[in-house]
């Protein structure tokens, strides 16, 4: 059995669909192969979104589809041992008279950090978001810039506030708060849009799984073939360049343009022939293991949780870091906590730590869904281009790994699908 | 100095009447036994000998092994039926060339890579990714080089058929010993492989063959100049070969390396890169009226010198360089065809 595309989406994922969306407008005919029964990726179980596209959700329709925000911007809660929460609200006046209750210093600090954040958020907003050469801010900016390629965010935090709730909190949003350069992860939260507002947390109405279903529906009425339970196995080339895909039932669909939602890692080493990409750029990906790992946990309550200040982030600023939201499930009376963990903790350890801010957390659990995926090194630095393609001619990377931060977007599946037209006529 | 013998070391000390030794590969080697420019005269008039136990010599074994080293090399190592050879580089992902040398197949599973640099810790992490297994030919094998007009005389002298075309090679059980009988050199002479422990025998025979022919032992020096006159750019004399992480290595086509590169083999590792990087610079000869070798480094703004050597055989000093096509040269250089000599096979 064979088929003939003239690309392939490889996942289902937020970007993939983005992607299958895209190309199709481009006039091309699209076969997307997921491997699960369902469409949407991690998508469905995320409960908070930081970095949607706002070109993705307007090209596709989603909002004239019904997309609707729950809340526009959460605010983010350091969670205290002693109760006393620093509640960050997305003012930053009101959040700075929250913080001068902890510190009068922090309290002026924030103002400024804040508008500091989101002037260099502005300012290499355009690379970040389009497939632009790099701005060049002007003077200060400049500057500023230079200096956080190589500062992380804890000294960053640490250089601008003694507060420590308020440098964890702020602090979580980096995979890597201790590396080198890890402050620009912060820029590149603030950089983001939802709703119309720059550094935004919002929540769709109904989850993630809402919105996997309206993409669904948005790429299936543009025409795009949706298959599901179609596992690819390998990636086929003819002479180097892209050429097909076979799948794990031996049937094999060939196309020009393959675009992948897996990891560059993953794409290069799993799917593509051996050292295909180039030997030392196996190599390079062989040998770079993964730096951590980030557990994602759904918890399903009974009862809405004890959690002060809820609809919010709430993040554990004492002890092992974790976030924390909480929402109400689709099934009545019950309610959903996603917890996000660095590294792998245990549920047991997950529970007890959150159960110091919410009694009788555990008793209202009634079930536990866990995944693990790998956090790998953000590319913060690296332009569109080199995040997206791939040294295998024809094979572009449409994942929430080929953002700048690994993200729900799209950003990268439509500019993956741009630069997959672009070479229609090579 | 530490001296890292090669098999032939006890004989060639015997030889060594200047007591003249330098270093080339970690291994320790004559500079020259007597005197280097009749050495050198030898390998173009009678017949010489060289120890070539320095090359690099690495065995590479695996199921996948042709189709490893079909990416690898630039040219397909699963076109190579056992006992044949041919001469291609390996490159960079950038298209920079990291090597070059003569790859053997041994058998269905088996390939012999022989080049005069090493490259052993990226080939075999290249090599585990297709779980092949790279071991390197160290103190187990020597090798001896016999090469000049009366090569193939003393090869029949010796007991061994002559006739063996180039790039082949032939595994022998000669008058008790196991040996393997090349033609992989560019001066179009033989090889002679030997366990380490024939080693000393192996010299004898062959001293005692080559004697009715004037065959002398030639030192590094000696078979430098007979290297140079090929007109082939050669790793680490010539050039720094190039690493991968780097931005700039040398292209094939300006180390006059085409040959090397089978262009219609469109698996191997860097080719779109090399096949599109510009061909603005070349390799060519210069020859100079006098005895004194041209200094390495930039000819005025046409290029640079590579290296240089006084040719016994041309009367001349003789360079590599690589040059901007059509940029003039300074006054008293002469550009020469290469090879600077043919061989005489």
């Amino acid at each position: 059995m064979s088929a003939r595309a003239d690309a392939i989406v490889i996942g289902g994922s937020v970007g993939g669909l983005a992607a299958a969306a895209y190309l199709r407008h481009a006039g091309l005919g699209v076969t997307v192969l997921e491997a699960s029964e369902q469409l949407g990726g991690s998508a469905r179980a995320a409960q908070a979104f930081h970095a949607l596209d706002p070109l993705m959700l307007r090209d596709l329709g989603l909002t004239r589809r019904g997309l609707k925000l729950a809340a526009r911007d959460l605010p983010l809660v350091g969670l205290r041992q002693d109760g006393r929460h620093l509640v960050l609200a997305r003012d930053p006046h009101v959040a700075a008279r929250a913080i001068a209750a902890f510190s009068a210093a922090d309290a002026q600090a924030y103002k400024h950090f804040h508008a500091e954040l989101f002037a260099l958020a502005r300012a290499l907003r355009p690379w970040w978001c389009e497939d632009a050469a790099v701005p060049q801010p002007k003077d200060r900016l400049a500057l500023a810039l230079a200096r956080l390629e190589a500062t992380s965010a804890n000294a960053w935090l640490g250089a601008w506030f003694e507060t420590e709730a308020l440098r964890a909190a702020l602090a979580f949003d980096a995979p890597f708060p201790d590396a080198p350069g890890s402050a620009l992860a912060l820029v590149w939260r603030a950089a983001q849009e939802m709703g119309g507002l720059q550094g935004a947390v919002a929540q769709i109405d109904g989850g993630g799984a809402a919105l996997a279903v309206l993409l669904t529906a948005a790429v299936q009425a543009d025409g795009a073939e949706l298959r599901t339970k179609a596992r690819v196995k390998k990636l086929l080339l003819a002479d180097d360049e892209a050429a097909g895909v076979e799948l794990d039932t031996g049937e094999q669909v060939f196309a020009r343009r393959i675009l992948s939602s897996l990891s560059r890692r993953d794409t290069l080493l799993s799917l593509a022939p051996t050292a295909s990409a180039g030997i030392a750029e196996t190599l390079r990906l062989t040998e770079a293991a993964p730096a951590t790992q980030e557990t994602e946990i759904v918890f399903t309550l009974n009862a809405a949780p004890q959690i002060p200040h809820a609809p919010a982030r709430l993040v554990v600023t004492e002890g092992d870091a974790l976030e924390a939201i909480v929402t109400p499930s689709s099934s009545p009376g019950q309610h959903l906590l996603t917890v996000t963990a660095r590294g792998t903790p245990g549920d047991d350890a997950v529970i007890a730590g959150l159960e110091r801010f919410a009694p009788q957390l555990k008793s209202r659990i009634v079930a536990a869904e866990r995944r693990t995926r790998d956090v790998l090194v953000p590319h913060l630095m690296e332009s569109a281009t080199a995040r997206i393609s791939t040294p295998i001619k024809g094979l572009t990377l449409c994942g929430r790994d080929a953002e700048p931060m690994a993200a729900l977007s799209g950003r990268a599946g439509r500019l993956a699908a741009v630069i997959a037209a672009r070479e229609k006529g090579a | 100095m530490r001296v890292r013998a090669t098999p032939f070391h006890s004989r060639a000390a015997a030889a060594n009447l200047a007591n003249a030794w330098e270093p080339r590969g970690g291994w320790t080697l004559s500079s020259f036994y007597d005197d280097t420019n009749s050495e050198a005269l030898a390998v173009r008039l009678t017949a010489a000998m060289a120890d070539i136990s320095w090359r690099w010599r690495a065995t590479l074994e695996g199921a996948r092994a042709g189709e490893f080293l079909s990416r690898l090399m630039t040219k397909d190592a699963a076109k190579l039926t056992p006992g044949e050879a041919f001469k291609a580089a390996w490159l960079t992902d950038k298209g920079g060339v990291r090597g070059a040398g003569v790859l053997a197949r041994h058998g269905r599973e088996s390939f012999r890579l022989t080049a005069s640099a090493s490259d052993r810790d990226w080939i075999a992490r290249a090599a585990a990714l297709f779980d092949v297994s790279l071991r390197e030919v160290l103190d187990e094998e020597g090798g001896l080089a016999i090469v000049g007009p009366y090569a193939a005389k003393t090869v029949e002298a010796l007991g061994l058929d002559p006739a063996l075309p180039l790039l082949t090679f032939r595994k022998v059980f000669w008058r008790g010993l196991d040996v393997t009988l090349s033609r992989f050199g560019e001066l179009g002479g033989y090889e002679l492989w030997c366990n380490t422990d024939d080693a000393p025998l192996v010299w004898d025979r062959v001293v005692k063959a080559g004697s009715a022919f004037a065959l002398k032992p030639a030192g590094l020096r000696a078979m430098d100049i007979a290297d140079l006159e090929t007109g082939i750019a050669r790793p680490v004399r010539d050039y720094e070969p190039a690493r991968d992480g780097f931005a700039h290595g040398p292209t094939p086509w300006e180390l006059g390396l085409d040959t090397l590169v089978d262009t219609a083999h469109t698996l191997f590792n860097g080719r779109e890169a090399a096949l599109a990087a510009p061909r603005d610079r070349t390799l060519i000869g210069l020859e100079t009226d006098g005895e004194a070798p041209l200094p390495r480094g930039a000819i005025g703004t046409a290029g640079r010198v590579l290296s240089s050597l006084y040719s016994p055989a041309l009367q001349r000093a003789i360079a590599l360089a690589v040059v901007e096509r059509g940029a003039p040269l300074p006054a008293g250089m002469r550009i020469a065809p290469l090879p600077f000599l043919a061989v005489n096979s």
